[in-house]
């Protein structure tokens, strides 16, 4: 089993260390056919106008629409696999997330944050900290859309379509690992 | 509700690992910055290589540009203050700027003591020539650390020479028995609980950027090979002739920096780089690198 991390920029390292910590190998996927090697990918925080630059110039633009493995997206990630982005668009929305997302929408970096966050997965609810860098909001969820957490007052800070989740805020800097243990648990195990 | 902790400090420069910070003037050149894939852009009232011709005291930006381009773009922006200047560094935090450099490139306000920068919200970067200024910085709360290089040369030995060093002395200390790193910490004129973390980890606690004369995709693609984690392009961009297509080639360059193909493949046609200058024929006072301790 592998997992793959988009890598050409953002905090791909991080994420990488909480798989290592879980004894998952990584690669960092770079160009289309990185993609064939990994069973589940993660979109990591960085700049989404960066990420959708690069993910149009190197042909990933399409690989990652038709990608069915589980993905993950945090912040940045979060944005290009949103369906729409009010405001200031990146460039680039893939549709993979039945949602409206909006850039930046907290503030500046003197607005950036840390703050509980609760989390709802597989009926089960646990809280852990949310660290929110010039964040996005998720403004609207739409249909077949579920709400995977929220922070106090019940903010949606996290969502999940079918195998893919994605959140406004970073478990990888905060080291807590729930979100990438159910990314793994997402791959479907091979009957031997 | 938590804001300015070190971890969202830190955090905004994990974010901008992988990317390119590119010096802009204008908000016409923060736009083209932006559309070329910039992580963040640093904005200036001149560019190194034009404050290093014209002389005279460098100040921080008038915050009428500083606003402007914060204005024109979407992505972080950062700003320079001098050294030791924590009034400039106070007005900056209040116009909302993402990320405070604490710049040799500016006239130094105090010869003796950098910024306290633990007690403002917004993150601060400083530049350091080897692992002992690295540490004293991060001690003073610095959230990323660069090369400082040679400002405004287009030259990229500088950087080298202080990555290298960096690098080279962080290996040094994970190599080291746990009872040779005090002396290690005097040796460095650090604190000994840093030089501890980085003998441990092996690695600076902070991200760990090149600046300072790199002013094409090989340059960039090189100091990320030495071991940088993103990279600060000053007078590169804007003194090329044909900015649009080097400020796109060296994000590229930094995105795919072990890929040689794809930097063949963008470093062709682009122009002529910017001029540059041999280190050599600098004079001890014209280094900016030897400003702050």
């Amino acid at each position: 089993m592998k997992v793959g991390i988009l890598g050409f920029q953002g905090d791909y390292e991080e994420h990488a260390r909480i798989f290592r910590s879980l004894g998952v190998d990584t690669i960092l996927v770079k160009m289309p056919e990185h993609l064939e090697l990994v069973d589940a990918l993660v979109l990591p925080g960085g700049e989404s106008t960066h990420f959708a630059r690069i993910i149009k110039r190197y042909n990933l633009e399409e690989p990652l629409r038709a990608w069915n493995k589980p993905l993950l997206g945090t912040c940045a990630g979060l944005i290009v696999l949103a369906s729409e982005v009010v405001d200031h668009h990146p460039g680039l929305t893939l549709g993979r997330l039945n949602v409206k997302v909006k850039r930046n929408a907290y503030g500046r970096q003197k607005d950036s944050f840390e703050a509980p966050v609760k989390v709802y997965l597989e009926g089960k609810e646990a809280e852990i900290t949310g660290v929110f860098i010039r964040a996005p909001r998720i403004v609207e969820v739409g249909d077949g859309v579920d709400v995977i957490a929220t922070l106090k007052d019940g903010e949606v800070v996290g969502v999940k379509q079918g195998n893919v989740i994605g959140l406004t805020f970073h478990p990888e800097l905060s080291g807590d690992d729930i979100f990438h243990r159910y990314l793994i648990d997402m791959i479907p195990t091979v009957s031997p | 509700m938590l804001r300015g902790t070190w971890r969202v400090k830190v955090g905004l420069a994990q974010m901008l690992k992988g990317g390119v910070i590119m010096d802009v003037t204008t908000p016409e050149q923060a736009r083209i910055a932006e559309e070329a894939g910039a992580v963040a852009v640093m904005a200036l009232e001149r560019v190194p290589a034009d404050i290093r011709k014209q002389g005279g005291v460098a100040r921080m930006a008038d915050p009428e540009i500083i606003l402007r381009i914060m204005d024109a773009v979407t992505i972080p922006v950062m700003a320079k203050v001098r050294i030791g200047h924590f009034v400039e560094a106070q007005i900056l935090e209040e116009l909302g700027v993402d990320f405070i450099d604490e710049s040799e490139v500016l006239t130094p306000a105090d010869e003796e003591n950098h910024i306290d920068k633990h007690p403002f919200n917004v993150p601060f970067v400083c530049g350091a020539r080897d692992l002992g200024e690295a540490l004293r910085r991060i001690a003073e709360g610095a959230a990323m650390i660069r090369t400082k290089g040679e400002a405004g040369t287009g030259n990229v030995v500088e950087a080298v020479r202080h990555m290298r060093r960096i690098n080279r002395q962080i290996r040094e200390l994970t190599t080291k028995d746990p009872e040779e790193l005090y002396a290690a910490a005097k040796e460095l004129k650090a604190p000994y609980e840093l030089v501890k973390y980085v003998a441990e980890h092996g690695r600076l606690p902070v991200p760990n950027f090149a600046a300072g004369g790199i002013a094409t995709p090989a340059d960039a693609a090189l100091m990320m090979q030495l071991g940088a984690e993103a990279v600060f392009v000053g007078s590169g961009i804007f003194k090329s002739s044909n900015p649009r297509r080097m400020a796109a080639a060296i994000v590229e360059a930094v995105a795919y920096y072990d890929n040689p193909k794809v930097l063949a493949r963008i470093s062709r046609g682009l122009g002529e780089p910017m001029r540059g200058v041999d280190i050599h024929e600098l004079s001890e006072g014209e280094l900016l690198q030897t400003r702050g301790w």
